[in-house]
C-alpha cells in the first residue's frame, strides 16, 4: 500500500482491552535464490482473549509466513521483517525483544504453535513424554519426574489411548492422528495465551481431522486460549472460526466475522474460494468451481489489485490502482473496488455469474 | 493498512472507465523468474561457484600438461643419464632428476598421463558397469532387483584394496591389469546410486505415461530414466577418478603399481619416497601433482553436487 | 529386527567364504607358479618333501577342501612359504596388536576431532570458521595418507627433531603414524558431521523445539546433536578395518612391526600362503566390524529401531 496511509488509526482498535494480539503494518520479505519475496504485505490485525481467527487462503499466500512471525519463527538469515511492522503481544512489540526474552518469555510460554506435519514436526529419538515435558523443564520449576507426570496427565487430557505406554514411545511408532494429539499436548503444556495452529488437520484423513479440531476447540474452550488457526480449507473456518481473515498474495483482502463472510462476503476472491468448497447442499449435477490462473509472483508484487487478473468482476480501476480496504460493518471490511459507491453491481460486470 | 469507510472511499478520484468491465487483454500469468532446464539451471548455479570454476581450471591446465608437458623440455622419459643423478631442479632439469639421471620433470607429465588415464578410464568403467547394472536391477525389479543386489552387498562388503592387491597378483603388473584390479569391485557404489535414482523417477507419472503408451523398455531406459539419473552419476565420477589415481598410488607403494620405466604419480612418489630423506624434492612433486589432483576433482565435485542436487533448486 | 541381524549374518558369511576362496584360488592362479620357482633348485626328494607339507600335491579341489576344513576346525591358515614352519596365523597373532594399537589411536583422533570440526563447522555456517574447517577436510580428503606421512617424517622428526623418525618403541613413536592415519577421518567426519548437522538444522522438528522457546545451546545439544551424531557410527565398521588394512603404506613409511607392513612384506616376497592368509583375516576383520556395527546402530537409533521392527503399532 501507498506510503501516506500507513499510520495505524490507533482510535478505532486499541480501545478494548481484551485485544491479546495486535500485529500492525507486518511486512516480510524473503530473500531467495530467484529474488527477494515480499510475502507478507502490510498486514494488520488484532485478536482478542479467548477468540478463534481463521486465517484462510491458497498456499503461498503468506498465512503461514504471518504465523511464524508472531512465532518469531521466520527462516533464519533470509527473511526480514519490514521496519514498520510492530506485532503488539499485551502490548509490548515481541519485535523489539531481545532474543533472550522471547525464549524465555515468549515461545512456548505465551505463544505456541502446532504445526501441519506431526510426522516431520516431532524429534524422531526422543520419547513422546521427553518431548512434552521438556516445555515444561523450560517454562516451569518443575523437575523431570514432576514433569514427566505432568506429561502423562497431558497425553490423557489429549486424549490419547493407553498413555502410559504412548508417554515412553518414539513418535515413529505412532499414527498420524496421536502424534498430532502429542503436538496438542506440548503446544498446551504451559497453558499458553495463544495457539497458533498452522494448518493442523491437513496432513491427516479426513474422519481424524474432525477428531483434531474438536480436541483443539474443547481445550481452548477449557483454557482460555486465543487460537489462530491457518488453513487453505474453509470448511474447517466455517466450523470452528469466530473470525475469519481472508488472504492473498500476501495482503489481507477480507475480514468479519464468520457470518458475515459466509453470508455477506464482498470480495470476489472470497466468492471463488467458497464456490470450490464442495459441500452438501451442492448436490447438482454441476462441476466443483475451480478458480482458474494462479497467484501473482510475490517477487514483483502488483501495484494494482494483485486479483485483477484472474477477478471475473475485474474493472478498469482494479488494473490501476491498488484497492482500499474499506469497512463494511464495525467488524467487516474488504479491499475491492466493487464497494467503491460508483462501482457497477457485480451481476452487471460478471462473466461467470454471482454466487 | 489502513481501513476506510466507504464514504472515504467515494472521494478517492476516478477516471472514465475505471468502472466498466476490463477489457479481456490478459497480463495474467506474467512468467518473472527465468525458466531454465535442468542443465542450464545447474550451469548457472556452477558458473556461479569460483571454487568449482578454479578446480575445472586447474584440471584443464593439468591435462594440458600432461599432453604437451613430456616434450617440452626435450628428454626422454626413460633416458638414463648417470653423470646427472639426483640433480636438484635447476634450468636444465626444471623438477631435477631421480637416481638414475632421468629428467623428473618429464617422468612427472608421463606418469600424470599414467594416473589421469587410470582414473578417466577407471570412472568411466565403473559408471558404464553402474549405470547399466542398477538401471536395469531397479527397472525390472522383484526377483531380479533382490538377486542382483543381493550380489552387489556380498561384492561391496569385501574390502576394496585387499582384492585389489589379490587381483592385480594374478593379472601382474601394468595399466590394464591394474584398472581390471581396480574396476572389479569399484563399480558397486555407482549401481547401487543409480538403482536407488531409477526406484524414485520409475513411479513417477510420466514415465508411466511412457510405459502406457506402449514405449519399448530399452527405449525408456535410455530415454527417460538415464537422463535423469544422469546428474547423481556425474557427481559419483568426479569422486571416483581421484580414488582410482589413489589406488593406483597405493598399488605403487607395494609394488604391484605400474613398473619401470613406465611411471606414474603414485609410483614415482613411491619410488622418492625412500630416499626422501636426502633429496625431498623428488618426492614433492608427484606428491603435489597428486594432490592437486585429487583437490580439483574434489572441489569440482562438490560444486557439481551443489549445482545438480534438485533440492536446492527453488 | 531378528530377521534383519539373521539376513545380515548370512551375507557377512557368504562374503567372508567368497573371499577366502577368492585369496585360494589367487594364490594358485598367480602366474609363472611361484611355488614351482620358489622348489625349483631344491633336490627331488626335499622337493617331495615340501609339497606334501603344503598339500601341494593333491588335487587343487582336494586342497581347496583341505583349507576350508582346517580353517574352520581348527582356524588354521597353513604355513609361511618363505619361512619353512612359521605358521600364519601366529605371524598374525604378534604382528596384529601393533596394528591395533595403531588403528585405535587413530580412530579416537579422527573421531573426536571430526565431530569436533564438523559442528562448529555447520554452526558457523558461511563465516570464517566453516570455511576453514572445510579447507581442512578437502585437503584431508585430497592429500594421500602416504604423502601426510612424509611431510610429517620430513619436517617433524628429520628437520626439527619433535618426534622419533621410525619404529615402536613408546608412545612418542605412534603420534605421527596415528596422525597421519587419522588426517583423512577426520576430514570424512567433519564432512560428514558438517552435512549431517546443516541437514538436521533444517528439519522441521527444530522448528518446533524452537517453538517450545528454548536457547540455541540447549536446542543443540538436546536437539541437533543427537541426531546428527548417530549416523556417524555406521561410518566406523569400515574404519575399524581399514586401520589394520589401510595402514599398509603408513607401516611401511614408519617402519612399524605391524600388520600392514608385513602384508606388504609379504606381497613383495612373494610369501603367497601368508599374503592369502592375511587376506582372509583382514577381511573377516572387516567384514565383522561393519557387521556388528550396523546392528549395533540398529539397536542405537529408534529410527532405524522402529522401521526395521515393522511399522508403528496403535490406531
Amino acid at each position: 500500500m501507498n506510503e501516506q496511509k500507513t499510520n495505524f488509526d490507533t482510535e478505532t482498535s486499541r480501545d478494548d482491552s481484551d485485544v491479546i494480539l495486535d500485529v500492525r503494518n507486518l511486512d516480510v520479505y524473503l530473500n531467495t535464490y530467484s529474488g527477494r519475496i515480499h510475502a507478507v504485505r502490510d498486514v494488520s490485525f488484532t485478536l482478542k482473549k479467548g477468540e478463534t481467527l481463521v486465517v484462510v487462503g491458497e498456499s503461498g499466500c503468506g498465512k503461514s509466513m504471518t504465523a511464524r512471525a508472531i512465532m518469531q519463527l521466520l527462516p533464519e538469515k533470509i527473511s526480514e521483517v519490514g521496519e514498520r511492522s510492530q506485532i503488539l503481544f499485551n502490548g509490548t512489540d515481541i519485535l523489539k525483544m531481545p532474543e533472550k526474552k522471547k525464549e524465555t518469555e515468549l515461545r512456548g510460554k505465551y505463544i505456541s504453535m502446532i504445526f501441519q506435519d506431526p510426522t516431520t514436526f516431532l524429534n524422531p529419538t526422543m520419547t513422546v513424554g521427553e518431548q512434552i515435558a521438556e516445555s515444561l523443564l523450560l517454562h516451569s520449576k518443575m523437575k523431570k519426574k514432576e514433569a514427566m507426570e505432568q506429561a502423562l496427565s497431558l497425553l490423557k487430557m489429549v486424549k490419547i489411548t493407553n498413555p502410559e505406554k504412548r508417554i515412553r514411545q518414539y513418535p515413529h511408532e505412532l499414527s498420524g492422528g496421536m502424534r498430532q494429539r502429542v503436538m496438542i499436548a506440548m503446544a498446551l503444556a504451559c497453558e499458553p495465551k495463544i495457539l497458533i495452529a498452522d494448518e493442523p488437520t491437513t496432513a491427516l484423513d479426513v474422519t481424524t481431522q474432525a477428531d483434531i479440531m474438536e480436541l483443539i476447540r474443547e481445550l481452548q474452550e477449557k483454557m482460555g486460549t486465543s487460537v489462530i488457526l491457518v488453513t487453505h480449507d474453509l470448511g474447517i473456518a466455517a466450523e470452528v472460526g469466530d473470525r475469519i481473515q481472508v488472504m492473498y498474495a500476501g495482503e489481507i483482502i477480507e475480514t468479519g466475522t464468520k457470518s458475515e463472510i459466509f453470508k455477506k462476503a464482498v470480495h470476489p476472491y472470497t466468492w471463488a474460494l467458497m464456490k470450490s468448497v464442495p459441500s452438501a447442499q451442492s448436490q447438482t449435477e454441476e462441476k466443483l468451481y475451480s478458480l482458474k490462473g494462479t497467484p501473482p509472483d510475490l517477487i514483483a508484487p502488483p501495484k494494482a489489485c494483485a486479483f485483477a487478473p484472474r477477478c471475473e468482476y475485474c474493472m478498469g480501476i482494479c488494473r490501476r490502482l491498488h484497492p482500499v480496504m474499506a469497512a463494511e460493518s464495525e467488524s467487516h471490511s474488504a479491499g475491492c473496488w466493487l464497494m467503491h459507491p460508483d462501482a457497477p453491481k457485480p451481476e452487471q460486470l460478471g462473466k461467470g455469474g454471482t454466487i | 493498512m489502513e481501513i476506510k469507510t466507504i464514504e472515504e472511499l467515494a472521494c478517492i478520484p476516478v477516471e472514465n472507465d475505471d468502472f466498466a468491465a476490463a477489457s479481456d487483454q490478459d497480463e495474467g500469468d506474467v512468467i518473472l523468474r527465468p525458466s531454465l532446464n535442468y542443465w542450464q539451471d545447474a550451469w548457472r548455479r556452477l558458473r556461479k561457484n569460483p571454487v568449482a570454476i578454479l578446480a575445472i581450471v586447474m584440471l584443464a591446465a593439468l591435462a594440458v600438461m600432461c599432453v604437451v608437458g613430456p616434450g617440452m623440455t626435450g628428454y626422454d622419459y626413460d633416458a638414463v643419464s648417470l653423470s646427472e643423478k639426483n640433480a636438484l631442479p635447476s634450468s636444465d632439469h626444471w623438477f631435477g632428476t631421480d637416481k638414475m639421471g632421468r629428467d623428473l620433470f618429464t617422468r612427472v607429465w608421463i606418469g600424470g598421463r599414467i594416473s589421469m588415464i587410470l582414473g578417466i578410464a577407471g570412472a568411466a568403467i565403473d559408471m558404464l558397469i553402474g549405470v547399466v547394472y542398477g538401471g536395469v536391477a531397479a527397472y525390472f525389479g522383484g526377483k531380479t532387483d533382490a538377486i542382483m543386489m543381493r550380489i552387489v552387498e556380498i561384492l561391496a562388503s569385501i574390502p576394496y584394496l585387499l582384492l585389489v592387491v589379490l587381483v592385480s597378483l594374478i593379472v601382474g603388473k601394468g595399466v590394464g591389469s591394474l584398472l581390471i584390479a581396480m574396476c572389479l569391485t569399484g563399480w558397486c557404489h555407482m549401481a547401487r546410486l543409480v538403482r536407488g535414482q531409477v526406484l524414485q523417477l520409475k513411479d513417477q507419472e510420466y514415465l508411466l505415461a511412457a510405459k502406457a503408451l506402449g514405449t519399448p523398455w530399452y527405449k525408456v531406459i535410455f530415454r527417460h530414466l538415464i537422463p535423469n539419473t544422469l546428474g547423481v552419476v556425474i557427481v559419483a565420477v568426479t569422486f571416483d577418478v581421484p580414488s582410482f589415481i589413489f589406488g593406483e598410488a597405493f598399488l605403487s607403494y607395494i609394488g604391484l603399481g605400474v613398473q619401470a620405466p613406465m611411471t606414474s604419480w603414485g609410483s614415482l612418489a613411491s619410488n622418492a619416497q625412500q630416499t626422501m630423506a636426502f633429496y625431498p624434492y623428488q618426492l614433492f612433486f608427484p606428491a603435489f601433482f597428486i594432490a592437486l589432483t585429487m583437490l580439483s576433482f574434489q572441489l569440482l565435485g562438490d560444486g557439481l553436487r551443489d549445482a545438480l542436487d534438485p533440492k536446492l533448486r527453488q | 529386527m531378528g530377521k534383519y541381524i539373521l539376513k545380515r549374518i548370512l551375507y557377512a558369511v557368504i562374503a567372508l567364504f567368497v573371499v577366502s576362496t577368492i585369496a585360494f584360488f589367487a594364490v594358485r592362479m598367480i602366474p609363472g607358479n611361484p611355488i614351482e620357482a620358489m622348489t625349483e633348485k631344491l633336490p627331488d626328494e626335499i622337493r617331495q618333501q615340501v609339497f606334501e607339507q603344503y598339500g601341494f600335491d593333491k588335487p587343487i579341489m582336494e586342497q581347496y577342501k583341505l583349507f576350508f576344513k582346517e580353517l574352520f576346525t581348527e582356524g588354521d591358515l597353513g604355513e609361511s612359504l618363505k619361512y619353512r614352519g612359521r605358521k600364519v596365523t601366529d605371524t598374525i597373532a604378534s604382528y596384529a596388536p601393533v596394528s591395533g594399537l595403531l588403528g585405535a589411536e587413530a580412530i579416537a583422533i579422527g573421531v573426536i576431532s571430526g565431530i569436533i570440526l564438523g559442528i562448529v563447522a555447520a554452526l558457523n555456517r558461511g563465516k570464517w570458521l566453516d570455511y576453514l574447517v572445510m579447507f581442512i577436510a578437502v585437503v584431508g580428503i585430497a592429500v594421500p595418507n602416504f604423502v601426510l606421512a612424509s611431510c610429517f617424517q620430513y619436517f617433524l622428526t628429520i628437520r626439527f627433531h619433535l618426534f622419533p623418525t621410525t619404529g615402536w618403541e613408546g608412545f612418542s613413536y605412534t603420534v605421527l603414524p596415528a596422525l597421519a592415519l587419522s588426517f583423512n577421518s577426520t576430514a570424512k567426519y567433519a564432512r560428514y558431521m558438517r552435512a549431517n548437522c546443516l541437514d538436521v538444522l533444517n528439519q522441521d522438528y527444530i522448528i518446533t523445539a524452537k517453538s517450545k522457546g528454548m536457547s540455541k545451546f540447549r536446542l543443540i545439544r538436546k536437539h541437533v546433536l543427537k541426531n546428527s551424531i548417530l549416523p556417524i557410527i555406521t561410518l566406523l565398521g569400515p574404519q575399524i578395518a581399514l586401520m589394520f588394512g589401510g595402514a599398509f603404506v603408513i607401516e611401511r613409511i614408519f617402519a612399524i612391526p605391524g600388520l600392514g607392513s608385513y602384508f606388504v612384506s609379504s606381497v613383495t616376497d612373494r610369501d603367497y600362503t601368508m599374503v592369502m592368509g592375511q587376506t582372509i583375516f583382514i577381511a573377516a576383520l572387516y567384514i565383522l566390524s561393519v557387521l556388528i556395527v550396523d546392528i549395533l546402530y540398529g539397536f542405537i537409533d529408534p529410527r532405524i529401531r522402529i522401521s526395521q521392527r515393522g511399522g508403528r503399532d496403535g490406531n
